[in-house]
């Protein structure tokens, strides 16, 4: 019997020619030669075209790939060119089951429909893989053909020492819209009208915090801080909360309900503030009103519960697998946090408890960052790009590594973004995924994601890093040095660190 | 005149170029020839291209755009965390060889006794050695966690407890504990040099009447100190290297956005500062530090050689 599988399902009459059941030739001689009666012959009739009727239903098989690629091939969104043939090397640094599953189920649906192109992936420790690539660029050999890249260094890595291509060329051929990433997505990729990747996978910071200890101190459990007047206010009425709330860890007395540093850093609040630490032309400020103003913000806070002694001590308490946090902890009651980590805290199936014994379900809310009078909620992302090393390869390779860039970046992408809970780079994507959009609170991810900080480059690539320093910063926690002569110190530091050579 | 006939005995022979001296000596060279192209290709050969590379800014992708001292002049001008990090580093250096030179010679004068199944404890104490890289520094930081094994001990007996790699105070103290976990291979170097010391030397000293801390004194040290001086020499130059302990301490037992060197930079120490330009593909300014430590870690052995007249007695002369 032949399988016809190319065509069952579209074509029932012809499949049903091949069923057994159904044979002209016993219809009204019978079996054995045998003469049916009328009645036997009309129920048989009756009963054998109800089979035909339900055969395609039961005996065909529905070709589910085969729909998927025609869809895929008038729907992808971009001008695909699926005759092209090479090999594809990827790397990447995503070790953990749910990432790589992610990617190897992008990759599949990829090479279902660019038949002609095979795809090995790599996988690497966090950050291995870049120094890999470097030292093969360097070799001259072994250099895969497409890396998730480092976004934020793209400035450094691509425009400055070469070591991504610059794609625009594609782009410009192929007609993509590089408007269809985020803002920031976009600020950070395109250097110069230089292109040095294609979006993949992003985050946003929102502020958490767990709506059972909510519902035991007598608030709304959705209801989250939108300034820091209204912050302060709420510490106000839950520092003291202490023995009513469910297991809560108290330090001199209190509940911890906001500390500014974990989980995040004063530079980064400093953009609620209208502040930042690099201006947009690349010039360190880092003593500039507003960050003095923020830092200051951020004393207050850890003044209020002890010190920074009272911060380490929450470091201490809060260690242990990776769902834990000092929200997860019962630390503090506030936390900032990327969409990504709330898919470790579901993985691990974290549950919390009113105190009358209530099971809360989702347990945590989140919500934009609270601002200061008159600024925005930008908040701290990160993210990758996908990227082609430099290399020499013919046009057919680059062709054939082109077409995967844009198939993974562009459609891919989903696919990775809904088993990690990553927010996808591409703006549509990301707001009409539907497994996405089912995650609690994505609503909120999504107003987060506009408000994503650009980088902005200064000549020292690790300079902010350097000049806020722990120790440096820390002494200014604990009140070893003013917050004001901290901050003039380190713009005399940052000045100093961007004429350093070979940068 | 005559010419003087000269019998073809006494024609002067010419000497072979390759007399039996030149033989040998080119056979040796032919045995150590792997050696020497090994050493000379991917020893030498990169450490000269570095020294090169040290006046230069370099990505490693791109050629090498020369700067002269620039590099040089930084680090020593502007660098305050090329300060911090040789200052970290001396200090481990100044602590922790001592710790284990002492620890080991007190296990290996243990390990020496004539008890039964000395050879089932032997290998007990030289077991942790086995476990190296990060699965015994990760197990290292659970112990040393704010809630570990050691804090629990500490707890029990009523002493105070440390945050260990938490507290920049005490981090580095946490890191030489840590570093008696591999006492086992000095212990076992040390064993070896005591069994080779003469018994009759011993047995002469306590006919004369030399007490446990006098034969110790004046027979064990002397005697044992080419041993020792090659061990303090080893744990010198490995402790100027060290990188991988501290790496992996500051990056993990901080949590998440803990940067090499955290707590507060008291783990920043100069390979793990050096490791920092490799990453930020900026090789001039990384082949210059690595010079520097070169330069410091040549002369403190020189000295030590120079010193080691004065104290490590060769029974050879």
């Amino acid at each position: 019997m032949s399988d016809h599988s190319e065509y069952r399902g579209s074509h029932p009459e012809r499949d049903r020619r091949d069923d057994y059941a159904f044979d002209p030739s016993e219809e009204f001689i019978g079996l054995g030669g045998r003469r049916v009666s009328r009645r036997r012959a009309l129920a048989t009739g009756g009963a054998l075209l109800g089979a035909a009727a339900a055969g395609p239903l039961i005996f065909t098989k529905v070709d589910a790939e085969g729909l998927l690629k025609s869809y895929l091939k008038t729907n992808l969104p971009y001008r695909a060119n699926t005759s092209v043939k090479g090999h594809v090397v990827l790397w990447h640094h995503y070790g953990s089951p749910i990432r790589h599953n992610g990617i190897i189920q992008a990759i599949n649906l990829f090479k279902k429909i660019y038949k002609g192109v095979s795809v090995s992936d790599v996988g690497f420790g966090f950050a291995a893989d870049w120094t890999e690539m470097k030292t093969r660029i360097a070799a001259g050999s072994g250099i895969p053909d497409v890396v998730v890249s480092d976004r934020p260094k793209l400035y450094y890595d691509g425009a400055r020492h070469h070591f991504y291509q610059d794609v625009s060329d594609l782009v410009k051929r192929d007609g993509l819209k590089m408007s269809a990433f985020w803002p920031f997505v976009q600020r950070d990729s395109i250097i110069n009208k230089k292109i040095y990747g294609l979006g993949w996978e992003t985050d946003c910071r929102t502020l958490y915090h767990l709506r059972a200890t909510f519902i035991d101190a007598g608030l709304k459990p959705d209801v989250s801080p939108k300034t820091w007047n209204d912050l302060k206010r709420l510490a106000d009425q839950l520092d003291g909360k202490g023995s009513s709330l469910n297991g809560y860890n108290t330090y001199g007395g209190k509940v911890v309900t906001f500390d500014p540093i974990q989980g995040y850093d004063y530079i980064s609040w400093s953009w609620t503030n209208k502040g930042d630490a690099i201006s947009p032309k690349g010039k360190p400020q880092f003593n500039s009103a507003r960050e003095i103003d923020t830092a200051n913000w951020v004393k207050g806070w850890l003044d209020r519960y002890g010190g920074f002694s009272t911060d380490q001590s929450i470091s201490a308490h809060s260690q242990g697998s990776q769902a834990s946090n000092p929200m997860t902890t019962k630390n503090t009651i506030f936390w900032v946090d990327t969409p990504t980590n709330e898919a470790v805290w579901l993985f691990y199936d974290l549950r919390f408890y009113t105190k009358d014994g209530k099971r809360i379900n989702p347990f945590y809310s989140a919500a934009l960052l609270p601002v200061n009078t008159g600024g925005k909620p930008y908040n701290l992302t990160g993210g990758f790009d996908l990227s082609m090393p430099r290399k020499k390869e013919s046009a057919a390779q680059r062709n054939a590594t082109w077409e995967f860039m844009k198939f993974m970046s562009l459609v891919g992408q989903q696919y990775f973004a809904q088993q990690v809970l990553a927010i996808p780079s591409v703006q549509r994507m990301a707001q009409t995924n539907s497994i996405l959009k089912s995650f609690p609170n994505y609503s909120t991810f999504l107003k987060a994601m506009p408000w994503g900080k650009p980088n902005y480059h200064t000549n020292d690539p690790s300079l902010e890093s350097d000049v806020a320093s722990s120790d440096v910063v820390n002494a200014m926690w604990r009140g070893d040095k003013s917050v004001k002569d901290t901050l003039n110190a380190m713009q005399q530091n940052a000045l100093t660190l961007e004429s350093k050579p070979g940068q | 005149m005559a010419e003087l006939a000269v019998p073809k005995t006494e024609a002067v022979r010419k000497r072979p170029f390759l007399n039996q001296r030149r033989r040998e000596a080119l056979t040796g060279y032919l045995f150590a020839s792997p050696w020497l192209f090994g050493f000379l290709a991917l020893t030498l050969g990169p450490m000269l291209f570095s020294l090169y590379v040290s006046f230069t800014s370099y990505d490693i992708a791109n050629p090498p755009h020369w700067i002269g001292l620039q590099n040089y002049q930084f680090i020593f001008q502007h660098d305050s965390d090329f300060t911090k990090a040789l200052g970290n580093t001396l200090w481990y250096v100044t602590f922790k060889t001592p710790v284990v030179i002492v620890t080991s010679l007190f296990l290996a004068i243990l390990m020496n006794q004539k008890v039964p199944g000395i050879k089932y404890y032997r290998t007990i104490f030289y077991m942790p050695t086995v476990i190296t890289g990060v699965a015994a520094i990760f197990l290292w930081v659970w112990l040393l966690s704010p809630f570990g094994l050691v804090n629990n001990i500490l707890g029990a007996l009523h002493l105070p407890q440390q945050e260990w790699f938490l507290n920049p105070q005490y981090a580095k103290t946490g890191m030489i504990i840590m570093g008696t976990w591999y006492i086992g291979a000095p212990m076992l170097i040390l064993l070896a040099g005591l069994n080779s010391i003469p018994r009759h030397l011993y047995e002469a000293a306590m006919i004369d009447g030399a007490g446990i801390l006098r034969r110790f004194w004046n027979i064990t040290l002397p005697m044992l100190s080419p041993t020792l001086f090659f061990i303090i020499l080893t744990n010198v130059i490995g402790a100027f290297q060290v990188f991988n302990s501290a790496y992996v301490i500051s990056t993990t037992a901080g949590g998440a956005g803990a940067q090499p060197g955290d707590p507060e930079k008291s783990l920043l120490f100069y390979e793990v500062y050096l490791y920092k330009y490799f990453g930020l593909s900026q090789m001039g300014y990384a082949s210059a530090l690595a010079w520097i430590l070169f330069i410091v870690v040549l002369a403190i052995t020189a000295t030590q050689l120079y010193l080691s007249r004065r104290w490590v007695y060769y029974e050879g002369g």
